[in-house]
């Protein structure tokens, strides 16, 4: 696990990824949550970037660095090296193709085979604004995240709905996983050292808190 | 410094008038706000329709394509827009006093020079609570404009100017000249972006990112230069016709270097890059390459029957970015799908029967799996095609976007093996640009791929741009064994960073301007005179091009990079493309940052994503030219001993 430096003020860092298919709309999400920006003349990812922002979870800062993914098939070995030490995921598909529901399994499974089974995921249809496009009925989906047993929203990166609250709550479940893993350890979270790298999916097991939520348009 | 000098220009129309069009009888929210960004508050009855969004979008680039002529002009970023602040805004609305500045508001203006000697690149920031200040009370609102202004002349624009006004005028607005440039002595000057940030309340900044080009730098003065040195290095029409003979064959060694140090006159681009690409023999006659260009746009054409027979939207004009059919070849039933395409006309049996065959592919369920595997790639296309170069003017016709969805889904039918990658859209648009026949266009493209195609081919779980980030890492390894060594404890030794640099070739780091500079200044440095016999031969194979290389080769004849490497005598060894240098020298350069700044794999990529605009083309290439020499040398010292 890489060591971050602690030069700026934050309490917590996590690292989330950002995951789905070609054109859901992650990059979008991404700047609007970290720049508060929705560009229609946006360009495809090649590789990865990544983002930051910190948010304020009970009284701790938490500094989010967000690694944003190219969503072509053929890019997953390359990008999937990413998804190391990673302790949350958006796993996004677009409301208006369905095809792009369907992947939403193989990612899973991607996403199952890289990463630490105790990884927060939220299930994200992105694009909620094309009301009279909607291939993918928000019950189904609903039900596909309880069945999986991750989060689950609907957004609008372009009218900026629920895309902060996402973000938020994928952050604040890691936070109390955490949290929790820190007094099940028999100490404080507060007590932590400024600036440590919280590593929710190491060896020792961290007893995942999941429940479905929904809070969808 | 840079020289200001006494505005003389004629107005037309101009997005300061828009603004002010828009901002009074408004009811769009967000062209409101993309101005109300900058203009001020927001009223608080807004109407925030979805519909009204969409039209209003529409709206905005009519208003912003106007400047586009002048080169390229970004889309103010959406700062700050959703429901809740655009409400909030409108709700607590400051009326500001009316006061005057004294001092011009520009708050800052930075140069950065870019690769060419006569481009500078400069950024003007209009600061945040200045304008507030200067806005005056009209409407019941706070108030304040700016305004672009040229002489509104294609092409050769002569005159910027940036106003800052605090009066809004419905018909004509009142302009106070308290910010105001004119680059008259420059023959161009390309609004690159404008940056509109803030935090919707009272702070606003506006960003005008430009590069301005003198004369001397756009090669239309033929050798004519010599006045102050460094000009007419760029290789001009003359200089270009000059090097053919009457019959048709071209010196292309004299023209390589000009190449090398000064790029390509943007007219005589498309069919410079024909000939560095291989497209053609240089020795070959104008008759002879006539033949050749007919015979090619026959086969594209061919081609191109073939893959609208499969999918009639080839060639039609229109395009999907949502797939049509399944994996197992059924028709996808979404609404975007019967929107993009007609559906009935695509996928029922009967309009196929239409085209006059009895085969499989009239049939919904195709069972030919090469079919289905291209058809599944035609929304990727689409979708990176929506997504490529949208800043330019080029791409605001529909039709331009449809020609390279059309030339990238026929590449990916012509070259199944690679097929379509992201990234490749990036590459292939330049060429659009530049040459105007389709055909010809795809030929280019299809030769730059020759090149670039072991990086997009896909074997089993591994890309193939996977074999170079193991040469780059080779390369930095014996160049500077220090920063792998850091890399690789940072857990970047497989070099993933530097995927996006080699895939698309910089076009990311640089304008898109600088991006086709540098691939020129490669592409001459790389020249082979051989390319177009080892492309065009059938028994030579494509994966040991060396074999035949060797034979006959004048020296004069290659470009520097090419001669350096074939005097090295290394020829057993997997030649290296130029680019692989290109990223080490890019790393390079930032080595000292990186060892000591670099604490992890984000920082690595925050710090070479810190070129993005930086880059120095020129630098970056002669920065090539030198690790290469090193590395050769290394090598070739290190051989004996192993």
């Amino acid at each position: 696990m890489a060591a971050y430096r602690a030069d700026d003020d934050y309490d917590y860092l996590f690292k989330l990824v950002l995951i789905g298919d070609s054109g859901v709309g992650k990059s979008n999400l991404l700047s609007r949550f970290a720049k508060n920006e929705f560009n229609l003349e946006s360009k495809s990812t090649i590789g990865v970037e990544f983002a930051t922002r910190s948010i304020r979870v009970d009284d701790k800062i938490v500094k989010a660095q967000i690694w944003d993914t190219a969503g072509q098939e053929r890019y997953r070995a390359i990008t999937s090296a990413y998804y190391r030490g990673a302790v949350g995921a958006l796993l996004v598909y677009d409301t208006s193709r369905h095809v792009t529901f369907e992947n939403v399994e193989r990612w899973l499974k991607e996403l199952r085979d890289h990463t630490d089974q105790n990884i927060v995921i939220m299930l994200v249809g992105n694009k909620a604004d094309l009301r009279h496009l909607r291939a993918v009925p928000t019950e189904e989906a609903k039900a596909y995240a309880e069945k999986e047993n991750t989060y689950f929203m609907e957004t609008s990166a372009l009218e900026a709905l629920n895309v902060e609250t996402a973000f938020t709550e994928v952050l604040t479940q890691i936070y109390h996983v955490v949290s929790r893993k820190a007094l099940d350890a028999g100490n404080d979270p507060s007590a932590l050292p400024k600036g440590q790298t919280i590593n929710v999916g190491s060896k020792d097991d961290v007893s995942a808190v999941k429940k479905t939520t929904c809070c969808s348009a | 410094m840079y020289h200001r000098r006494r505005h003389n220009g004629c107005f037309g129309t101009t997005l300061g008038q828009y603004l002010c069009r828009c901002s009074i009888g408004l009811t769009n929210a967000r062209d409101l706000f993309l101005f109300g960004n900058f203009l001020g508050p927001l009223p608080s009855n807004l109407d925030l329709d979805h519909t009204n969004y969409l039209l209003s979008t529409e709206r905005f680039r009519a208003a912003t394509s106007y400047y586009k002529p002048f080169g390229i002009l970004n889309q103010p970023s959406y700062s700050s827009f959703n429901h809740d602040t655009a409400r909030s805004v409108g709700e607590t609305v400051p009326l500001a006093t009316k006061k005057r500045p004294s001092q011009p508001l520009v708050t800052s203006s930075s140069y950065n020079n870019s690769s060419r000697p006569n481009v500078r690149r400069r950024v003007d920031t209009y600061a945040s609570q200045k304008i507030t200040q200067t806005s005056s009370a009209a409407c019941g609102q706070s108030s304040s404009c700016a305004y672009l202004q040229d002489s509104a002349k294609p092409m050769k624009l002569e005159t910027m100017t940036m106003y800052i006004d605090d009066k809004r005028d419905k018909e004509c607005p009142k302009m106070t000249p308290s910010a105001k440039y004119e680059y008259r002595s420059y023959s161009s000057l390309i609004l690159e972006k404008l940056i509109w940030s803030g935090d919707g309340r009272n702070n606003h900044v506006l960003q005008v990112h430009c590069t301005i080009q003198a004369e001397s730098d756009t090669g239309l003065q033929i050798d004519g230069g010599r006045k102050n040195g460094k000009s007419g290095k760029t290789l001009s029409v003359r200089k270009w016709r000059s090097a053919f003979s009457p019959e048709g064959c071209l010196d292309i060694g004299q023209t390589l270097g000009r190449i090398y140090r000064g790029g390509i006159h943007p007219s005589i681009r498309g069919e410079v890059w024909e000939f560095l690409l291989g497209c053609f023999d240089p020795k070959s006659t104008y008759e002879e390459r006539k033949e050749i260009r007919l015979m090619r746009r026959e086969e594209y054409i061919r081609l191109k029957e073939l893959c609208t027979y499969m999918f009639p939207l080839v060639g039609s004009g229109k395009f999907i970015t949502a797939p049509v059919i399944t994996e197992d070849g059924t028709p996808t039933q979404d609404p975007i799908v019967l929107l993009e395409a007609s559906h009935e006309k695509l996928l029922t049996p009967t309009t196929q029967a239409t085209v006059g065959s009895d085969s499989a592919m009239s049939c919904p369920k195709e069972d030919d799996k090469k079919i289905i595997q291209w058809k599944l790639t035609l929304h990727q296309i689409g979708l990176d095609v929506v997504r490529t170069d949208r800043t330019l003017m080029f791409y605001e016709k529909q039709e331009n976007l449809s020609k390279l969805w059309d030339v990238l889904s026929v590449y990916s039918w012509f070259d199944k093996e690679v097929g379509y990658g992201q990234g490749m859209s990036d590459l292939c648009s330049p060429m659009i640009m530049l040459l105007e026949d389709e055909a010809d266009a795809f030929w280019c493209f299809e030769r730059l791929m020759r090149r670039l195609r072991g990086n997009f081919k896909c074997v089993g779980n591994s890309v193939g741009v996977e074999s170079q980030l193991c040469n780059l890492a080779n390369v930095i390894q014996v160049v500077d064994p220090k920063l792998h060594k850091h890399l690789d404890y940072l857990g970047g030794g497989d070099y993933l960073f530097a995927f996006r640099m080699l895939m698309v070739l910089f076009r990311r780091e640089l304008s898109f301007g600088d991006s086709l500079f540098l691939w020129e200044m490669m592409w001459a440095l790389e020249y082979d005179p051989n390319l177009y016999t080892l492309y065009e031969e059938p028994e030579s194979d494509p994966d040991r091009p060396e074999d035949t290389k060797v034979k006959s080769k004048s020296s004069r004849q290659c470009g520097k990079y090419e001669r350096e490497y074939i005097r090295s005598g290394a020829k057993n060894d997997e030649p290296l493309p130029i680019s692989v240098f290109l990223v080490a020298s890019v790393l390079k350069e930032k080595s000292i940052k990186l060892l000591t700044e670099a604490k992890g794999l984000d920082d690595v990529l925050k710090i070479l994503n810190d070129t993005s605009g930086n880059l120095d083309a020129r630098k970056a290439c002669s920065g090539a030219m030198k690790l290469h020499r090193k590395y050769l040398k290394k090598v070739k010292l290190e051989k004996p001993s192993s």
